[in-house]
């Protein structure tokens, strides 16, 4: 091992481990069973993308004969080759994860039906079913390698048959089923009690030979493809992104194959024709002994009714800061506003975006969109305000993966709206999580802004931890305008007073954080470094952790994902300790906290320390001043660091322990629990106090 | 405790100011500053006291330096560059609802006005964003300079105090403002800046070193005629203003620009030129996150930054955050520049040209007094404003510096010594006017042989010989150069203006000199300039 493999983690293998503490809490019996059918999906969906962009940009660059190594000293090859054995490792877990929750299910009135243990009316209901609705829609294609193999669909589900030949001494012969549209994967059954379901593949299965008939069908296997979506476009070269956007999914569509993963019980000969098919070798291959693709699974563990398997329902509260009915623009000239999601609900932040559409006062609406939902209320608002002829501008970033077919489907809205529409920044992706609100007040000209951590999703509000603060500062306002301005290309990003913007500072100030607690480290004061992120993996932050841990700092690390930082180490790192938590949101706020000699320092943050997110994105670092806020945001981070039941900790070793038990662990805190019933009992003792008040109507002031 | 009771009392006042009736919004202009290596845009709201508040503050990279002082025109890639600028600027003109064209100035400065189709940028500009864009001349970016750093001047006491001198190192000028005990001494523009020397010498390939001796060496005597306005001066603060040398501060002292101005020690801007000087220009671009244009000319424009303050032996520098948007947005909160504070300085500057020219100061002033009495009483016959009051002024305390050169014609000499000074805060067109009333002080009227006087416009000239006929009649009340006529009692009648001398017994001297100067006036103005004695009190004038 050299010392680089010492001092550095691989990525790839700390996304995997976080993959795994997911999985864990699938496993977990504590867990309601729909609870950790839940994980399982989202371990399936994780590791799908996993294979499109990790696997995929390694095995690119295998292919382009480079060898350097990585931070933990790895060639690409290498790399490969543990993660082949890690994934394989884990997808076994998931079906005997998969298995035994299945088996649970049955057990609490979930059933998922056999073919061959169908009761008649199940029998009789299928029968109408595949007449009527399968049947006539579905058609096998016969396939043959070569260039008419037709191109599976990433990531959708196929059966394909083999049929013996005709002649003896024929090959055999090949055919497939697309199952993925426009079936569910799910068929509801009739049932007496609880419920009852099969899959699409177990109906096909049963009524094969109504296609085949004359045929002899020697197996018929399911199988999913997942392709390379590591495609980056050629920008320079670019002459109109939204184009070239629409062919790098098209290219996307047509990608290596990465990975197949196809039913244990599928034959040698099947397996071999596949690989022919598309090109790809037996390490791709992936025999699953149970249900492919588990995503499909997510929407079953939200199934109506079964309250009992479920943990119990948490729903965001709105906060007490915010009251419903006043304006927004009064509530954040008044104090600045600063939300934990999702404890505290994402409303009044669209509400905040809503208002300004309606308001005669605003003169411009700024934001950044990188991923939203579908009928999202902040498109909706944005398109209204452009039509009421306000100036709004909203900078798309179409390069957001996965999304960028939804988000060209919202440009081109907003443009048809008015809505002056940026496709991000040349060369980098736009990450950074801001919206601005010009408005013309009686003293002037006033900005709010909106800086988040997390995207301007309501959907995803309510599942990620993420972090809104809404002020009127002057020079947060300011700042946001040099923001714009510079992504907007009207200006070079200059002068900015308050915050941090990558690729151009963040990692320069943070050095310098990091340094400041170094030097009153050194100069035997307290220093102290908490830190909350997705990701950990910045080669030179890392270092200058290291620099700081030997140089006495004490430093906390929450990382959710990916760490490459190896903790606990004698001489290196001996002062940092690493947790993770997994819990039923998903934890996504960036919260940086410096001691700094007790002038404590926050900023909250749209980045990761990795070098995308630092070098090749534009992120912005934002410093919480006032005074409530940081109290809040210290709690949050500190809250956090000290959970003992949904956290994991980092040994030396690189293994993850529950932190519940490491010796030395006696207080129960379960920090996301915590949270939510804070939110809730802020509401509450609002409601009580508001009981106690009577709130006159006053003209002009209700909403 | 104390930070709570705070915070809750600037809430309230928040919230009274959201909710109280309709005031008189604060206007919202704008500035656009086109130069050698940046166009810059400036938004701000002048609230009702005149104060300045920036609400945006952009900044695009332009090519024109380059292709100005190394080509002498302005390609059509940057002239196409520079709309596309002026195009996003006005998207957030519209954006803040300005689209009086008086609410925006747009200005440019040497890169364009040396170009020999400075007038295609202009049009284009205007054609494609409705645009209009002035070229400054040397007196105007002098005078920007000075509104530019009046409110630092006012805010810290220390630069109204001594010698002062600021610099801004341009890419194509440098412009040098010197002040005594806040009073403009001297303003004058040189034409040599970062870009122009940088592009004077790209050609010639010289080792590193070697050229670092060459761009040393132009910089020197470049630099040497600033020296020498406080060559005798034992004490001298240095303001540098400008992008780059702002960049230096925030370099050498990080985080001062919270304050209005920082002082550097000149060890550590040598230090800081040196490291810049010896890496390579794509090395600025990417350590300091600059254009390549300005990264280009940084290393020129604090060789100049650090030699000047060396020559003048200080050990320490100032660097001001004030730019020339600064100084348009402080002219146009102030309706225009032409207020008391400033035709005050140009006085000084055109006392300190006066004394370089060893005038008769006691009769310039003497002079320069009656004149500007008689024009304010005049004021419903010529209608000028202050402006020509200021010119009038500045004819008559330099009416007779051509005396320097000669006695003889001293008029014309005036005339020439006028045109070729430069007088703070005096645009070429004001000079020209100063001038030419200087020159008709004496001797002959204005006559259609004059081609200095009939080139100009027809309004002008009519300017030139109402304020002339003027100066004229104030010069006859000190013809002895003995200041004998002091306070006069000026009253203007349907015929004559009538200029009481109290307590003069015997004016003979001036009645004959009044005689001889009073043509013109009579001219111009239709009504005879006569002279009455009269007694210390006021009643007791009398017709001679």
């Amino acid at each position: 091992m050299t010392g680089k493999q010492k001092k550095f983690f691989n990525r790839e293998l700390s996304w995997l481990d976080f993959n795994q503490r997911v999985l864990e809490e699938a496993k977990d019996l504590q867990n309601p069973l729909l609870e950790r059918l839940k994980f399982l999906a989202i371990t399936a969906s994780n590791l799908d993308e996993f294979f499109m962009v990790r696997v995929g940009g390694l095995q690119l660059i295998r292919k382009a004969g480079k060898r350097q190594t990585d931070a933990a000293g790895l060639t690409p090859g290498m790399q490969l080759e543990a993660i082949q054995k890690r994934v394989r490792q884990m997808a076994a877990e998931q079906i005997d994860c998969c298995n035994g929750l299945e088996l649970a299910l049955t057990n609490s009135g979930i059933q998922r039906i056999k073919p061959d243990a169908l009761n008649g009316e199940q029998e009789q209901y299928l029968v109408r079913l595949f007449t009527e609705e399968i049947f006539p829609v579905l058609t096998p294609i016969a396939i043959k390698a070569g260039p008419s193999c037709p191109a599976f669909q990433n990531l959708a589900l196929y059966m394909m048959v083999r049929l013996a030949s005709e002649k003896e001494g024929e090959e055999d012969r090949y055919a497939v089923l697309p199952l993925s549209q426009p079936f569910e994967r799910f068929i509801t059954l009739p049932s007496g009690k609880g419920h009852s379901f099969i899959l699409i593949e177990d109906v096909i299965r049963k009524h094969l030979s109504r296609w085949f008939t004359g045929l002899k069908v020697l197996e018929c296997t399911v199988f999913r493809v997942t392709r390379n979506a590591d495609i980056t476009l050629g920008e320079d070269e670019a002459s109109d992104l939204l184009s070239d956007i629409a062919s790098v999914l098209e290219e996307r569509r047509r990608s290596d194959c990465v990975r197949i993963e196809i039913e244990a019980s599928a034959s040698r000969p099947a397996q071999q024709f596949l690989c022919r098919l598309l090109e790809t070798g037996p390490d791709n291959v992936f025999r699953v002994a149970g249900p492919l693709n588990l995503k499909d699974f997510l929407p079953l563990s939200r199934i109506e009714g079964f309250n009992e398997l479920k943990a119990e329902g948490w729903y965001p509260q709105l906060s007490p800061q915010v009251d419903r009915h006043l304006p927004m623009f009064e509530q954040i000239a008044a104090n600045n506003l600063l939300l934990y999601h999702p404890y505290e609900s994402f409303d009044p932040v669209v509400r905040l975006i809503e208002e300004a559409a309606e308001d005669p006062s605003v003169m411009a609406i700024k934001q950044v969109l990188y991923r939203t939902s579908s009928g999202s209320p902040v498109i909706t608002a944005l398109a209204e305000a452009a039509e009421a002829g306000k100036s709004v501008t909203a900078l798309v970033e179409l390069k957001a993966r996965f999304d960028e077919e939804r988000n060209i489907n919202w440009a081109q809205r907003l443009e048809q709206a008015g809505v002056q529409v940026v496709y991000g920044v040349q060369g980098l992706k736009t990450h950074a999580k801001v919206c601005l609100i010009v408005r013309r007040e009686p003293q002037g000209i006033v900005r709010y802004v909106h800086y988040g951590t997390g995207n301007y999703n309501d959907t995803t509000a309510k599942l990620y931890s993420d972090v809104s603060f809404m002020t009127r500062d002057d020079a947060l306002g300011a700042d946001a305008s040099v923001f714009f301005n510079a992504v907007c290309g009207y200006s070079q990003p200059s002068g900015l007073r308050k915050l941090y913007m990558a690729p151009l500072g963040i990692r320069d100030r943070l050095i310098e954080l990091i340094d400041g607690e170094i030097e009153r480290s050194r100069q035997g004061q307290k220093a102290l470094i908490l830190l909350k992120m997705n990701s950990l993996a910045d080669e030179a932050l890392i270092g200058k952790l290291y620099e700081a841990s030997r140089a006495g700092v004490r430093i906390k690390l929450n990382v959710r994902g990916i760490c490459c930082l190896r903790p606990g180490v004698s001489g290196l790192s001996k002062n940092i300790t690493v947790t993770s938590i997994v819990g039923r949101y998903l934890e996504h706020a960036r919260i940086f906290y410096f001691y700094r000699g007790g002038e404590e320092k926050v900023f909250i943050s749209s980045a990761d320390w990795m070098p995308r997110n630092l070098d090749r994105r534009v992120e912005l670092m934002i410093p919480v001043e006032d005074r409530s806020g940081r109290r809040r945001l210290i709690e949050i981070i500190k809250t956090h660091c000290d959970d003992t039941v949904k956290s994991w900790t980092l040994l030396s070793d690189g293994v993850y322990v529950r932190t519940a038990t490491l010796p030395g662990k006696k207080k129960n805190i379960d920090s996301q629990q915590f949270f939510y019933e804070q939110a809730r009992a802020a509401v509450r003792e609002a409601a009580r106090s508001s009981r106690t008040t009577l709130r006159p109507h006053l003209p002009g002031r209700q909403k | 405790m104390c930070c709570m009771v705070k915070t809750v009392m600037k809430n309230k006042s928040s919230l009274a100011s959201l909710s109280t009736a309709p005031v008189e919004k604060p206007a919202v202009k704008a500035v656009i500053d086109i130069g050698a290596t940046a166009i810059r845009m400036m938004i701000a709201e002048i609230g009702k006291n005149l104060s300045v508040r920036p609400v945006e503050s952009l900044e695009q990279s332009v090519d024109l330096g380059r292709d100005t002082f190394s080509t002498g025109k302005i390609s059509l890639e940057t002239i196409e560059a520079c709309v596309q600028v002026c195009r996003d600027f006005s998207e957030l003109l519209r954006e803040y609802q300005i689209t009086d064209p008086a609410c925006i100035r747009a200005v440019a400065t040497s890169a364009v006005a040396e170009a020999s189709n400075s007038d295609v940028l202009i049009d284009r500009i205007f054609m494609a964003t409705s645009i209009s864009v002035d070229i400054l001349d040397s007196a105007e970016i002098n005078r920007l300079t000075y509104f530019s750093i009046l409110p630092l001047l006012q805010k810290e006491q220390s630069f109204c105090q001594g010698n002062l001198l600021a610099i801004e190192v341009g890419g194509g000028n440098t412009t040098a403002l010197g002040l005594r005990d806040g009073a403009v001494l001297f303003a004058h523009t040189y034409r040599f800046g970062s870009f122009r020397t940088r592009e004077m010498l790209e050609d010639v390939h010289l080792p590193a070193a070697r050229f670092r001796d060459l761009i040393e060496g132009e910089i020197r005597s470049g630099v040497r005629p600033i020296i020498q306005n406080f060559a005798d001066e034992k004490e001298v603060k240095i303001l540098i203003l400008g992008s780059d040398a702002r960049l230096a501060a925030d370099q050498i002292k990080p985080g001062w620009n919270s304050r209005p101005a920082v002082s550097l020690r000149i060890s550590a801007l040598a230090r800081f030129t040196d490291q810049v000087l010896g890496v390579p220009v794509e090395e600025l671009v990417r350590e300091y996150n600059l254009p390549f244009a300005a990264a280009e000319s940084l290393g020129p424009a604090l060789l100049v930054m650090k030699t000047v303050p060396q020559l003048l032996n200080c050990k320490t520098v100032y660097i001001g955050v004030p730019s020339m948007r600064d100084g348009l947005l402080g002219e146009m909160a102030a309706g225009g520049s032409w207020d008391e504070r400033f035709t005050k300085q140009i006085i000084n500057s055109a006392l300190e040209i006066g004394r370089h020219y060893h005038f008769d100061r006691k009769h310039a002033e003497n002079v320069a007094a009656h004149a500007r009495d008689i024009f304010r009483i005049m004021q419903s016959e010529h209608k000028m404003l202050l402006r020509y009051e200021t010119i009038l002024t500045v004819a008559a305390l330099l009416h007779d510096t051509g005396t320097f050169i000669n006695t003889r014609s001293h008029h014309k000499h005036s005339q020439y010594l006028i045109e070729n000074s430069d007088i703070f805060g005096l645009s070429k067109q004001d000079l020209t006017l100063v001038a030419l009333t200087a020159r008709y002080h004496r001797s002959a009227l204005p006559r259609p042989t004059h081609t200095a006087y009939t080139a100009l416009p027809r309004l002008d000239r009519l300017r030139v010989s109402k304020l002339a006929a003027i100066l004229r009649v104030a010069d006859a009340l000190d013809r002895g150069h003995a200041q004998r006529v002091r306070n006069p009692k000026i009253e203007l009648f349907p015929d004559r203006l009538q200029i009481g001398v109290p307590g003069l017994r015997d004016c003979a001297v001036e009645e004959i000199a009044l005689g001889e100067k009073s043509d013109l006036f009579e001219q111009v103005y239709g009504k005879r300039a006569v002279l009455v004695k009269c007694s210390e009190r006021e009643s007791d004038c009398h017709d001679r």
